[in-house]
């Protein structure tokens, strides 16, 4: 037990988290990026699935890393739960140097310290009493003054709020953990691509998400995202709906629960406490579109996708849209991914004698056409017309998600910052006063005066001033 | 107008002769010199030099170069024919320039001759014994003093190995007067040691001794508190800068005691200055980690660096102080022509100082 | 106009630096002096060229009015700013200018890299940046950053420092730095200060990922290695309060975090895709 409490464990402990948590940013991870994980497993043959079967490719939901963190939780229990609060937990100072009370000890044992000083006033020791409390309370210390038979004693402190930061940050961190562990447990992510139009209901809530409209926006003569959001209404899921899964539209809607616009940094609450979200994650391209326009020598034309063009060279239809098109390996045409990055249409162009013949043409670059002949393989020629734009059907990539331990997360950061802050940013400090009649009589007092900091050499300063400003009221 | 300068310095082979001088204080031997009849004369009398200077009539210089002979034999007791250096004019200006500066002096560039040079002066204006080119002369010399140790490099460094520890304490601890030091062993050593160090105004002194008596003897000397042998290692724990200097044939504080003691400091260096011959403190000391452990050696060795630091700028002193002095004599021999001529101060002439 | 603001103050900085190093090497004073009012001048002309940026980045509608970091250029130029307006009132509240031969080289480093590496095109926000979290999480983190620099320049000086008085031939520079505790003092309060907004920064970095991308915390590389730095820095404030240990290791504990801070500030860019400046607008030449 006390192993997990000494601090040397402790550090160990830190270091192989920061360890583990640093080498899953360099293996691929599967909640990332799947693909390359599994990239990586055939690119590695020997010890790839060696490090699947112990989790490296999911590394922060395995058990030995939530374990790790378990026990640093479990650690900081076991550390805080021993000493009472406040408990700083600092490593402890030899004896006479800490900020206990050292007004008890007497005056030999101030005079041993550090930061002390000792002379003598011509007051009566009820006036000293007062002068000195006067002159530390000018400077917002908190005081406790007391007479006996012996002497008067004063002990003046400052930002004595600093010995609960340690107590108050760790024990946070281990709300923090708590919170974390309610997400892992409670909480669910589902990923909804839903295409315009279209509706998609949720496994883990009974409702049902339309996307009535998507719009998305580039920046003027670039290919980066200006903006890009849905309108979407959210219903009841009703009595009837059709098993297949979140793309099949159910038939039969309950009522309507919400409607919003939804974009990037504003998402949609739902649910009680508002704690299901709805974001708007992404977009792509469906692969779908719903018109062409081309320019030929009759001028612009739309073309819809199951409508043949009469030209003068026979009949032309659009027939295929890769919105991010690639030449692959064995030059062959390929789909990169779903954003708007190479639109290419694929037209087929059944001539007059008969031959069909397919061609590519792209959006971005009308001076290009690769022809596709059978076997799929791709030769450039001259495009026989202009491919103008084309109209994609796109689908919003919402996400729902529920986190019910976000606010505990929250409380927990905002009591750990609370901690930190009073931890490091105050200044506590003490300084005790003991005053007792001079032996040699004639009505003046002699004083010793002790200090303590929690920052040593910072306060030299304050102190030397503090005695002087005492000692000028003789 | 003639300027004239004889006397002895510690360079010169027999040193008793100047032990005998130097025991006359300056201010009687310039009344001395002012009931023999001379009206501008000074004279610099420091441990380590004895020296006469006066404003003569040009022709006169020689005799009246004899008649300080003869006098300062008067002064000692003994025949000085012949031993006493002499200069007069352009090198008479340059050796005072150069003895202010510390170029003269056993420790080359030390600071005290330059307060010494000032009393010279101002002794000798209290008594009216100055014109105004010996006023000028003396100023001039102060003031040239101050520069060479300013531009060059001549008065760096710490030439004592007490120095030397003192400022290696405030290159570790920075502020010493939130340090504690123990002085152990309490004899001559330790004293002198002891007074270095509270000279800073330490935190607190404490003494330990094998006999305590001897160690409360100092401690009340130095208002620092005497603790018994046996918590030797306690202390050490308790305080920043151990002091050694015990006359013991073996190590006083053993490396076992100095783990002990660090392992309660909270990783706070110690350091430790063993001035003991034989050594007091064991080497092996000075592989703990926070632990400073420095010889008699050690110091010495760095006092010489900081001498051959300053040997290496004597070129540059000595040019500086050529040059002032040329300067001086040129103004001195435009004075002389009943010209009126201004000396000027600093490189850019800025600020000038009206003779007079 | 904005990029000759800064080619003025990085003019302005490399002075400093060499005199910072004068300084260090010589004894005169007039080197400190300049190299004080020199920075000076450097900060205010890097802070006007923040506001020409500040202008030309609000042209674009998506961008008001919001903080121009959304670049590697923005961020350099930042973070380069903070280390020295941080310098600027640290080692002048101690009066320790002679670390500026430590600390104004990293300054140096960041502001240099921008300008020769980076693209000061001034690019419209991506939708998952825009939002007022954009002018708290970035510059929250990156004060830290800047801090935990000064924090290295002042360990640096600590092992030197060290090295020189225990190798018992101390050499000029020796007496020219400041004393081991007070080093390793400044060293800590440097960190003790940072530490807390880099906590800060983190968490608000949280929120907005909750508010943008619906979890709190991702694991994702950029995130991962801000919690790799902030572990490794606790393992720094443990040693020093709650162990007592002082010196040379909490030196090297505190470079490493240091060399975190680098790396989840650069590194992560080419582990990490979401979150990365090479991604998505403000890249690299």
């Amino acid at each position: 037990m006390s192993l997990l409490r000494s601090v040397r464990f402790n550090v160990y402990l830190f270091c192989a988290l920061a360890a583990a948590a640093a080498l899953g940013t360099f293996l691929p991870q599967r909640g990332l990026a799947p693909q390359q994980v599994e990239r990586f497993i055939a690119a590695h043959p020997l010890w790839g699935p060696a490090l699947d079967f112990f989790g490296f490719f999911h590394l922060y939901s395995t058990g030995w890393f939530m374990g790790l963190l378990g026990l640093m939780a479990f650690d900081i229990v076991l550390c805080k739960l021993k000493n009472a609060p406040p408990d700083p937990g600092l490593a402890p100072l030899p004896p006479g140097e800490g900020p206990d009370s050292a007004a008890d000890a007497g005056p030999e044992a101030l005079l041993e310290r550090r930061l002390r000083a000792g002379f003598s006033l011509p007051m009566s020791q009820a006036s000293a009493l007062a002068h000195a409390r006067a002159v530390l309370e000018k400077k917002r210390y908190h005081i406790r003054a007391s007479t006996s038979g012996a002497g008067a004693a004063l002990t003046a402190s400052k930002h004595g709020l600093q010995r609960w930061g340690s107590y108050v940050a760790h024990v946070s961190l281990v709300v923090i953990l708590l919170g974390a562990l309610c997400r892992g447990v409670f909480g669910f992510e589902e990923i909804l691509p839903i295409a315009e139009g279209e509706s998609v209901s949720l496994r883990r809530r009974p409702w049902e998400v339309m996307v009535d409209k998507f719009d998305m926006g580039y920046y003027p003569g670039t290919l980066t995202p200006r903006f890009f959001a849905s309108n979407v209404r959210v219903f009841e899921r009703g009595r009837s709906f059709a098993t297949g899964g979140p793309s099949a539209a159910s038939s039969v809607r309950g009522r309507k629960i919400a409607e919003s616009r939804i974009l990037v940094n504003a998402p949609l609450s739902l649910g009680p406490l508002g704690l299901v979200r709805l974001y708007q994650a992404s977009w792509g391209a469906t692969g779908m579109f719903r018109s062409v326009t081309v320019e030929t020598a009759a001028g612009e034309l739309a073309l819809s996708p199951k409508q043949t063009l009469r030209l003068a060279q026979g009949g032309v239809s659009a027939e295929l849209f890769y919105p991010d098109f690639a030449v692959a390996e064995g030059n062959r045409a390929a789909n990169r991914s779903v954003e708007l990055l190479n639109p290419a249409v694929r037209f087929s162009w059944l001539r007059a004698d008969g031959a069909v013949s397919r061609f590519w043409l792209f959006d971005h670059w009308p001076r290009i056409c690769f022809f596709e002949d059978e076997g799929g393989s791709l030769h450039e020629a001259e495009p026989p017309f202009r491919l103008k734009a084309v109209d994609p059907v796109l689908f919003s990539g919402l996400q729902a998600a529920y986190d019910p331990g976000y606010y505990v997360v929250v409380a927990g950061c905002l009591g750990l910052l609370a901690g930190l802050s009073a931890l490091f940013y105050l200044h506590r400090r003490k300084l005790w006063i003991l005053m007792r009649p001079d032996p040699g009589g004639g009505g003046a007092v002699s004083v010793v005066v002790g200090g303590w900091s929690s920052r040593a050499t910072d306060f030299r300063r304050e102190f030397d001033d503090l005695v002087a400003a005492v000692r000028a009221g003789g | 107008m003639a300027l004239i300068l004889t006397g002895l310095s510690h360079q010169c082979a027999e040193l008793e002769l100047l032990e005998l001088l130097a025991a006359a204080q300056a201010a009687s031997v310039l009344g001395k010199l002012k009931s023999a009849g001379w009206e501008r004369v000074t004279v610099l009398s420091t441990c380590n030099r004895f020296e006469i200077y006066a404003e003569v009539e040009p022709e006169a210089a020689a005799r009246r170069l004899d008649e300080l002979e003869a006098f300062a034999g008067k002064l000692a007791g003994v025949d000085l024919k012949g031993k006493l250096y002499r200069k007069r004019d352009a090198q008479a200006v340059e050796h005072l320039f150069a003895v202010a500066s510390g170029l003269d002096s056993m420790v080359i560039g030390e600071g005290e001759i330059l307060g010494q040079v000032k009393q010279a002066y101002e002794a000798a204006l209290g008594m009216r014994l100055t014109g105004k080119v010996m006023n000028v002369l003396w100023q001039r010399a102060l003031y040239v003093g101050k520069l060479v140790r300013s531009q060059t490099a001549i008065a760096s460094g710490h030439t004592s190995a007490a120095g030397v520890a003192v400022e290696l304490a405030e290159k570790i601890f920075g502020d010493l007067s939130q340090c504690r030091v123990l002085v152990i062993g309490a004899g001559a050593m330790a004293e002198t040691a002891a007074k270095y160090f509270l000279s800073e105004k330490v935190a607190q002194l404490y003494v330990a001794n094998r006999t305590f008596d001897k160690a409360e003897l100092l401690a009340a000397r130095f208002k620092g508190q005497a603790v018994r042998w046996e918590s030797l290692t306690e202390t050490v724990a308790h305080v920043d800068v151990v002091l050694s200097s015990t006359g013991a044939d073996k190590a006083v504080l053993k490396r076992e005691q100095v783990e002990i003691a660090m392992s309660g400091r909270q990783g706070r260096s110690l350091f430790i200055i063993d001035i003991a011959m034989p050594r007091d403190v064991e080497e092996s000391v000075h592989e703990l980690e926070h632990v400073y452990l420095y010889t008699l050696k050690d110091l010495k060795e760095i006092v010489d660096g900081h001498i051959q630091q300053r040997r290496r700028e004597q070129r540059r002193a000595e040019a500086l102080v050529k040059a002032r002095a040329q300067e001086f004599f040129k103004w001195l021999d435009a004075s002389r022509d009943g010209v009126r001529a201004d000396l000027k101060h600093g490189l850019d002439g800025a600020g000038r100082r009206a003779a007079e | 106009m904005e990029v000759l603001l800064i080619k003025i103050g990085f003019a302005l900085l490399s002075a400093s630096v060499v005199l910072s190093f004068a300084y260090l090497f010589s004894r005169n004073e007039n080197f400190s002096l300049w190299m004080w009012y020199v920075l000076g001048v450097g900060i205010a002309a890097h802070a006007a060229a923040f506001a020409v940026r500040v202008e030309a980045f609000w042209a674009i509608a998506e961008n008001r009015y919001y903080f121009p970091i959304n670049s590697f250029f923005g961020a350099l130029c930042y973070l380069g700013w903070a280390m020295m307006v941080i310098f600027w009132l640290v080692e002048g509240k101690h009066r320790l200018h002679v670390l500026g031969a430590f600390v104004l080289p990293l300054a140096w480093i960041s502001i240099g890299a921008g300008l020769r590496y980076a693209d000061p095109a001034v690019s419209g926000l991506v939708p998952a940046l825009q939002s007022y979290w954009i002018n708290i999480h970035p510059i929250i983190l990156m004060t830290s950053y800047a801090a935990f620099a000064n924090a290295f320049g002042v360990g640096l000086a600590l092992l030197i420092q060290e090295r020189q008085i225990k190798s018992r031939r101390p050499s000029a520079l020796c007496y020219r730095l400041p004393a081991i505790e007070e080093l390793d003092n400044l060293n800590y309060r440097i960190i003790s200060f940072a530490f807390p907004v880099l906590t800060v920064g983190i968490f608000m970095g949280g929120v907005w990922a909750y508010n943008a991308w619906g979890r709190f915390w991702g694991w994702d590389a950029k995130e991962t290695w801000a919690l790799v730095t902030w572990l490794i820095y606790v393992v720094y404030l443990h040693m020093r309060l709650f162990a007592g240990w002082r010196g040379r290791k909490t030196v090297y504990v505190s470079m490493a975090g240091f060399a975190a801070v680098v790396f989840t500030f650069y590194g992560v860019n080419f582990l990490s895709e979401l979150h990365g400046y090479l991604s998505g607008g403000g890249g690299i030449r």
